[in-house]
C-alpha cells in the first residue's frame, strides 16, 4: 500500500516536471502539468496519511518522510499559486525540484529512528520547521524565476521567461514576504526547540552544529529582511541573497545532519 | 461538410473595394431578411467588420446566387463585377469549416491573433439565429467560437503587443505590475512623447508629469494628458519621483546624463525609455541607477519583434488545435446527420431479434431461466457485432458531404421509415426474462 503510494507519488511527480518544463515552451501543455501534479499531490497525501496511521507521531522525526511533509506542502501551495493569472507555468520551477526531494526520499528512507522523549514542543518544534523550510525553498524558488526575466529584460532579448512569468515586482514582493513567514516560522520553531531541549537535555542551549547553522540560517534571512525595510534593497540584490541563503538550509538538511549527527541525531 | 463561404478580406481585396463590399448592421438585417424571403431553408451567417465580409451558408447552394444577393445587399448594379470578383474567395466544405476557424482564432486578422474578431464572430453567429435557423451552421459557429476562446485560453495567440507604443506599456508592466496608479514623466512635448503619453495613460498611469524646454508646449501635452508640468530644470528630481520616464526630444545631444544624477542608493524598479534619435539618455546609465531598466526604442522594436514571432509560433499550435476541433465537428456533424439512421436501424434489427427470441421460447418451453438469458445475451452480441461497423461507417458518412447520399442510400436499403420506433403492433412485444432461480 504505502510502496505503491510512493511509487505513484514519484511517477506523478516525474511525469508533472516533464510536463511544467514543457509549459514553458507550449502553453498547452500547463494542464496536463497541473493533473499530474494534482494525482501526484493526492497520492503522497495517502502516503503521509498512511505512514501517520501506520507509525503514529514517529512518522515525522525520519528525514525521508518529513522531506515528504515539505514535498507535499511545496506542491499543494503551487498547485494554487499556478492557478493566479501569470503564474501558470510557477510549476515548471517547483515540480523539478520536488521530484529530485523526492528520490532523495526515496534513498533516506532505510533510515528509520524514533525520539526517546515525544511531546507537544517536539510536534510544533518540527512541524514549524517544515512549514518555514517550505517558506524559504518557496522564496529562493521565486527568486530564481526573478532572475531568470530580470536577465533576459537586462539583455533586452526576450525569448521564454519573458512571456511566460509574473511581472519582477510581484515576483520579488512574494519571495520577500515568502522570507518573512519562513524568518517567523523558523524563529519560533527554534524557540519551541530550545524549550524542549529544556526539558530533555536540561540545557536550551546545546550548541551542537546544527543548531549553530540554524541560527546563523535564520540571521542570514533576518537580515535580508531588515535590509529590504531598514535600506530599502529590492530586486536583484534580494532574489540572489534569497537564492544563496537557501544553499544554508540545503547544507543543514543535508550535510550538517549527515556530518555531524549530534544533538538532532533524533531526526535520523 | 456540407458548409460553404464567400469572402473578401484585407488579403485579397484594398479598403476601397472592401468598404464597397462590407455591410452594416441594418444592411446585415436586411440582407438576412431578404435572404431568409429567397431561400427559406437554407441558413445564412454574415460576418462584416472593417477588414472581412463573409457570407457563411450550405454548400448545396450555387455561388451565383450566394454573390447575387451579396451585390444587392451593398447595392453594387448587377454589371460584370469582374474586379469585384477576382477579389473574392470561395471555400466549400471542410475548407470552409478550417477558414472560419482560422478566422475565430485570429489566424486570418491582419494583426495576427487580435481578440475583436472573436466577438465580431459571435455576434454574426447570434445575429442570424434570432431570425432564422441555423441548423448545421449552428454546430459550426458553436465550435468556431470554442475553438476561439479554447485558442486565447491555451496558447498565447492574443498576447504580446505589437506596436511600440503598446509594447511600451507592456514592458513597464512586465517589470512594475499594473500600471494603474503609477506615476510617469514624460520628456519632451513631440508626437512622439503625446503618443507615448497617450499609451501610459490608457494603461491607467495615475499621475503624468511633463517636462519640456519650452513650458507652454509641455503645458498644452500636460494638459491633454492631464497631467501636471515640472521646469525643465527640475528634471534630474523629478527622474525619480516617478517609476516610468520617456525620453523623447529632439536634442542633438542627451538630455540625461550621468553628471549631476543623485540616484537613490536603493529602491525598487524603474523603466525608462528613449525613444529619441539621436539618444535622449546617456548609454549605460543603468549601471548608476539601482532597479533601472533603460530601453532605447530600437530595444522596443526588437521586442515587437520577438513578439510577433511569438504569435507565430503559437499561430502554429492553434493551427493543431483546428485540426482537433476540425475532426471533433466532423464527428458531431456525422453522429448529427447518422444519428436518425443508426437509431432507425437498430430498433428495425432489434424488433427483428425480439420476434425471433418469442418464437424460439415458445417452441422452447423447457430451457430454463439461465438458459434464456444465455440466448438472449448471445443474440444481443451477434445483432451488435454485425451492426457496428456499419454504425462507424455510417457516423463518418455523415461527416463528409459527399458520403451523406449513401445514408440514404441506408434507409433505402433497409426500408427504414420514421414511426417505426413506436411500431410493435407487427411484430411481438419484448420479451420479459424470468428471473433466474437459486
Amino acid at each position: 500500500m504505502a510502496g505503491g503510494l510512493l511509487a505513484l507519488t514519484g511517477f506523478a511527480y516525474g511525469v508533472a516536471a516533464f510536463w511544467a518544463v514543457a509549459a514553458f515552451y507550449d502553453l498547452r501543455r500547463q494542464q496536463w502539468a497541473w493533473w499530474s501534479a494534482g494525482v501526484g499531490w493526492l497520492a503522497q497525501t495517502g502516503w503521509l496519511a498512511w505512514s501517520a496511521y501506520t507509525l503514529g507521531g514517529a512518522a515525522w522525526f525520519s528525514l525521508d518522510r518529513w522531506l515528504g511533509l515539505v514535498d507535499w506542502i511545496s506542491v499543494g501551495a503551487f498547485l494554487g499559486v499556478s492557478r493566479q493569472r501569470g503564474w501558470e507555468t510557477a510549476l515548471g520551477f517547483l515540480l523539478p525540484v520536488i521530484f529530485a526531494l523526492w528520490w532523495v526520499g526515496i534513498l533516506l528512507s532505510p533510515v528509520q529512528s524514533r525520539p526517546d522523549v515525544l511531546g507537544a514542543l517536539l510536534w510544533i518544534h518540527v512541524g514549524l520547521a517544515a512549514l518555514a523550510y517550505v517558506a524559504l525553498l518557496l522564496s529562493a524558488l521565486v527568486a530564481t524565476m526573478y532572475t531568470e526575466k530580470e536577465r533576459e529584460l537586462r539583455r533586452r532579448h526576450v525569448r521564454l521567461f519573458y512571456y511566460r512569468l509574473p511581472d519582477l515586482e510581484a515576483m520579488d514582493r512574494l519571495s520577500a514576504r515568502l522570507v518573512a513567514v519562513g524568518v517567523l516560522l523558523l524563529g519560533v520553531a527554534i524557540v519551541t526547540g530550545a524549550l524542549w531541549a529544556k526539558v530533555v537535555a536540561g540545557r536550551y542551549w546545546n550548541w551542537s552544529p546544527k543548531e549553530v547553522w540554524t541560527a546563523a540560517s535564520w540571521a542570514t534571512y533576518a537580515a535580508y529582511l531588515v535590509a529590504r525595510w531598514r535600506w530599502g534593497w529590492r530586486g536583484h540584490a534580494s532574489a540572489v541573497w534569497a537564492m544563496a541563503a537557501f544553499l544554508l538550509v540545503v547544507v543543514n538538511l543535508f550535510v550538517i545532519n549527515a556530518v555531524f549527527p549530534g544533538f538532532h541525531a533524533v531526526t535520523y | 461538410m456540407q458548409f460553404q463561404v464567400v469572402g473578401v478580406s484585407h488579403h485579397t481585396a484594398e479598403v476601397s473595394l472592401r468598404e464597397r463590399l462590407s455591410l452594416g448592421r441594418d444592411q446585415v438585417e436586411a440582407a438576412l431578411a431578404a435572404w431568409q424571403a429567397a431561400f427559406p431553408d437554407t441558413p445564412l451567417v454574415l460576418v462584416s467588420t472593417c477588414n472581412r465580409t463573409e457570407w457563411y451558408t450550405l454548400a448545396e447552394l450555387d455561388l451565383e446566387a450566394i454573390k447575387a444577393a451579396w451585390y444587392s445587399a451593398a447595392g453594387i448594379p448587377p454589371e460584370p463585377a469582374t474586379a469585384v470578383d477576382r477579389a473574392l474567395y470561395h471555400f466549400r466544405g471542410e475548407a470552409a469549416a478550417r477558414h472560419l476557424f482560422r478566422v475565430a482564432a485570429g489566424l486570418d486578422s491582419m494583426v495576427l491573433g487580435e481578440s475583436e474578431i472573436l466577438g465580431q464572430v459571435k455576434e454574426a453567429w447570434l445575429l442570424a439565429q434570432a431570425r432564422m435557423p441555423l441548423g448545421p451552421l449552428n454546430r459550426l459557429f458553436g465550435a468556431a467560437v470554442r475553438l476561439g476562446k479554447r485558442a486565447r485560453h491555451e496558447t498565447g495567440i492574443g498576447r504580446n503587443a505589437l506596436s511600440w507604443g503598446h509594447a511600451l506599456v507592456e514592458l513597464a508592466e512586465r517589470v512594475l505590475g499594473p500600471l494603474r496608479g503609477r506615476r510617469a514623466l514624460v520628456v519632451g512635448a513631440g508626437q512622439m512623447a503625446e503618443l507615448a503619453g497617450r499609451h501610459l495613460k490608457a494603461a491607467g498611469v495615475g499621475q503624468i508629469t511633463v517636462v519640456n524646454r519650452t513650458p507652454q508646449r509641455g503645458a498644452r501635452l500636460a494638459e491633454a494628458l492631464g497631467g501636471r508640468t515640472a521646469a525643465w530644470e527640475a528634471l534630474p528630481q523629478e527622474l525619480f519621483a516617478h517609476e516610468v520616464v520617456v525620453a523623447a526630444t529632439a536634442a542633438p545631444e542627451p538630455v540625461i546624463t550621468r553628471s549631476g544624477l543623485r540616484p537613490p542608493r536603493a529602491g525598487g524598479h524603474r523603466f525608462w525609455f528613449d525613444l529619441g534619435v539621436p539618444r535622449n539618455i546617456e548609454a549605460g546609465i543603468e549601471t548608476a541607477v539601482p532597479g533601472l531598466f533603460l530601453y532605447h526604442l530600437d530595444d522596443v522594436q526588437g521586442v515587437v519583434e520577438a513578439n510577433r514571432r511569438q504569435r507565430e509560433r503559437e499561430a502554429e499550435r492553434v493551427e493543431d488545435m483546428i485540426d482537433e476541433a476540425l475532426a471533433a465537428l466532423r464527428e458531431e456533424l456525422g453522429a448529427a446527420e447518422a444519428g436518425p439512421v443508426i437509431r432507425l436501424l437498430r430498433q428495425k434489427a432489434e424488433r427483428i431479434r425480439q420476434e425471433e427470441l418469442a418464437r424460439a421460447f415458445a417452441k422452447l418451453p423447457d430451457l430454463t431461466a439461465e438458459q434464456r438469458a444465455v440466448v438472449d445475451q448471445a443474440t444481443r452480441l451477434i445483432l451488435n457485432k454485425f451492426l457496428n461497423d456499419a454504425m462507424v461507417s455510417m457516423r463518418e458518412w455523415g461527416g463528409d458531404g459527399a458520403k451523406l447520399p449513401y445514408l440514404e442510400a441506408v434507409r433505402e436499403l433497409f426500408r427504414l421509415t420514421e414511426g417505426l420506433a413506436g411500431d410493435t403492433g407487427r411484430g411481438a412485444a419484448p420479451v420479459p426474462l424470468p428471473q433466474a432461480e437459486g
